[in-house]
């Protein structure tokens, strides 16, 4: 569960990116967070993995509360969060397997599990076929549904997806969208950080708007005044 | 550790220093340079230690007696001597070997030494010379029997003179043999006349007093110069250490982020680096023991016996390296390469990586 209580946060610069923010994400569920640039969504989603940390209000992930962690607590957090960025963050000279392992071997997975593991959700994203090939060998949609199995291969309990279909083709973002539904049906909490409008109408999920770094609306469906 | 983190965090070391190999080749040599001074000046200031404790009666006074002396004015000398001596703290007179002598005290820390005992312990002390020989045919066998007490020669033309030998507990409370010798240098004589003269003139007073400060300075000036660029060295070793580690965490920025974000441990990211600062810090041990091996074996040896001109002095071989120095030197230079490299990368990541 993820619980935002009157929560602000400014960076070390002043700038002000979160004001008195409030709001309740229960496990399993399907939340699209939408906005402009610039509106502070980018700034939410550091928070959850505590990026960064609030400035002031309550704030709750996971059974961790993130206004007062302890620094040696934040790797055990981060174990229940896979995190998918815009720009994939694949390493170009490991393999799709390799890129996967590497997640679950910085963690201190055992390699038996590694090697169980990682085919199991390679299958998930679609590229099982795929496992020997390099990031460069890759089309954009691919590279980024690696990064899915890579957020996906630690188990955790929520996915947080920053404009997951920012960096690809218009025709590839239906098959990355099925993939996060799939995903939610795993019984995983599923954030998704995004401005396609289209998307938003498509999917009839929760919706949460923000601008000026404040909630405007939170709401199912698509019915959003811009 | 589990042995696999162990062997992964090796791997990762050894390919931090591989990946790195210009800063890392560029701390391994700063580092080899602040151990190899240390070692040196250490060896060194030892091996003045050996060479000056090698040498014989070193805290010893001897006030040489003028040659046209009678034997009541060496006795008055002796007397005089023998209550400064008492004043004294650091003359040990505790041992009971006083033994009866006519006409002067005799004990183990302060005896007189007479012409005819000089020239003897001179024959033993040359001995296999063959100048000798001549030498004595020509002194021997003119004793002259009119004379008693073995006080002034009964040779004729000993050209030895008789010395009073005062053995101090140890030299280094110089202040107080300083104090000795002034007053031993102010004694006076009374001559045929009746009247005082000053007895001792201060070239006749012979000890290691002088050079003992003397040594004992350089080996200061040593000492203080080695630890100051001890501690240059150890700077410019932590920074560029620093240098080394902060590129490779650079390097391996997107990396760190991934690992921090899929919630590595603070230590299991900062291990590696860690291991690559120990690297750095063992590979430079080992290679300046090898250097200060070689420079004890071939140099240092060689300059002990060429400026000394003999081996005899306090010996040094390659064996005494190994019995004496090996451990020290080792165990000091692990010291040393140990401490920089972790102290330098740990700086390093509490500056470069965030949490
Ligand atoms: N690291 C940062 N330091 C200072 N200000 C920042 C930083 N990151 C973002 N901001 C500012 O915080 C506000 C919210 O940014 P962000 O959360 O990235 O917006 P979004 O993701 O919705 O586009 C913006 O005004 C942005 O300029
Ligand atoms: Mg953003």
């Amino acid at each position: 569960m993820i619980k935002f209580e009157n929560v602000s946060m400014e960076y070390s610069n002043g700038t002000a990116a979160l004001n008195n923010v409030s709001l309740q994400i229960n496990d399993g569920e399907f939340v699209f967070i939408v906005g402009h640039s610039g509106a502070g969504k980018t700034t939410l989603t550091k928070l959850l993995i505590c990026e960064e940390r609030v400035s002031s209000g309550r704030l709750e992930v996971n059974g961790f509360r993130l206004d007062k962690i302890r620094s040696w607590k934040i790797s055990k957090l981060r174990r229940t969060m896979g995190v998918v960025f815009q720009d994939f963050k694949l390493f170009e000279k490991m393999t799709v397997y390799e890129n996967v392992a590497f997640a679950m071997r910085v963690v201190g997975a055992k390699p038996s599990l590694i090697k169980k593991r990682v085919p199991f959700f390679l299958d998930i994203v679609g590229l099982g076929h795929k496992s020997d090939s390099f990031p460069s060998e890759l089309s954009g949609g691919e590279k980024q549904r690696v990064a899915f199995a890579r957020a996906l291969v630690n188990n955790p309990d929520t996915i947080i997806a920053d404009e997951p279909t920012g960096n690809v083709d218009v025709d590839l973002t239906e098959g990355i969208m099925e993939l996060l539904v799939k995903i939610n049906k795993l019984g995983k909490t599923v954030l998704v950080v995004t401005h396609d409008m289209n998307i938003i109408e498509q999917y009839k999920k929760r919706v949460i708007r923000i601008e000026g770094g404040s909630i405007v609306s939170d709401q199912i469906g698509g019915e959003i005044a811009e | 550790m589990k042995p696999s983190v162990f062997f992964y965090n090796l791997g990762q070391g050894f390919k931090g220093v591989a990946r790195n190999s210009v800063m890392s080749t560029a701390s391994i040599l700063v580092l080899i340079a602040c151990m190899i001074l240390v070692g040196t000046f250490f060896v060194v200031i030892d091996t003045i230690d050996r060479n000056f404790n090698a040498i014989d009666d070193l805290n010893v006074i001897e006030v040489m007696m003028d040659k046209d002396y009678s034997e009541s004015q060496i006795i008055e000398i002796g007397e005089k001597l023998s209550s400064i001596c008492n004043d004294s703290p650091i003359i040990d007179w505790s041992s009971d070997q006083w033994t009866d002598d006519i006409v002067i005290p005799k004990h183990e820390n302060f005896k007189y030494v007479s012409p005819d005992e000089h020239f003897e312990l001179f024959k033993d002390k040359y001995q296999n010379q063959p100048w000798l020989d001549a030498f004595t045919d020509e002194h021997e066998g003119d004793h002259d029997e009119g004379t008693h007490a073995g006080i002034t020669s009964s040779m004729q033309d000993n050209p030895l003179r008789g010395s009073f030998r005062i053995t101090f507990i140890n030299l280094s409370n110089f202040d107080e043999v300083v104090k000795v010798r002034n007053r031993i240098d102010s004694i006076t004589v009374t001559d045929a006349n009746g009247t005082e003269h000053d007895a001792i003139a201060t070239e006749d007073i012979k000890d290691y007093a002088e050079l003992y400060e003397n040594v004992m300075s350089i080996k200061n000036a040593l000492y203080v110069a080695g630890l100051w660029l001890m501690v240059i060295f150890l700077i410019i070793s932590l920074f560029v250490i620093m240098n080394t580690i902060k590129l490779g965490v650079f390097a391996r920025r997107n990396e760190i982020t991934f690992m921090r974000l899929c919630g590595a441990t603070k230590s299991f990211i900062r291990m590696p680096f860690i291991v690559e600062g120990v690297i750095i810090g063992t590979i430079s041990a080992a290679i300046s023991f090898g250097i200060e091996f070689y420079l004890y074996e071939y140099l240092l040896k060689g300059i002990v016996q060429s400026a000394t001109g003999t081996s005899g002095v306090a010996a040094i071989t390659a064996g005494d390296f190994w019995s004496d120095y090996a451990i020290l030197v080792g165990i000091g230079f692990l010291a040393i390469g140990l401490f920089a490299g972790i102290v330098s990368s740990s700086i390093s990541l509490k500056k470069y990586l965030k949490a």
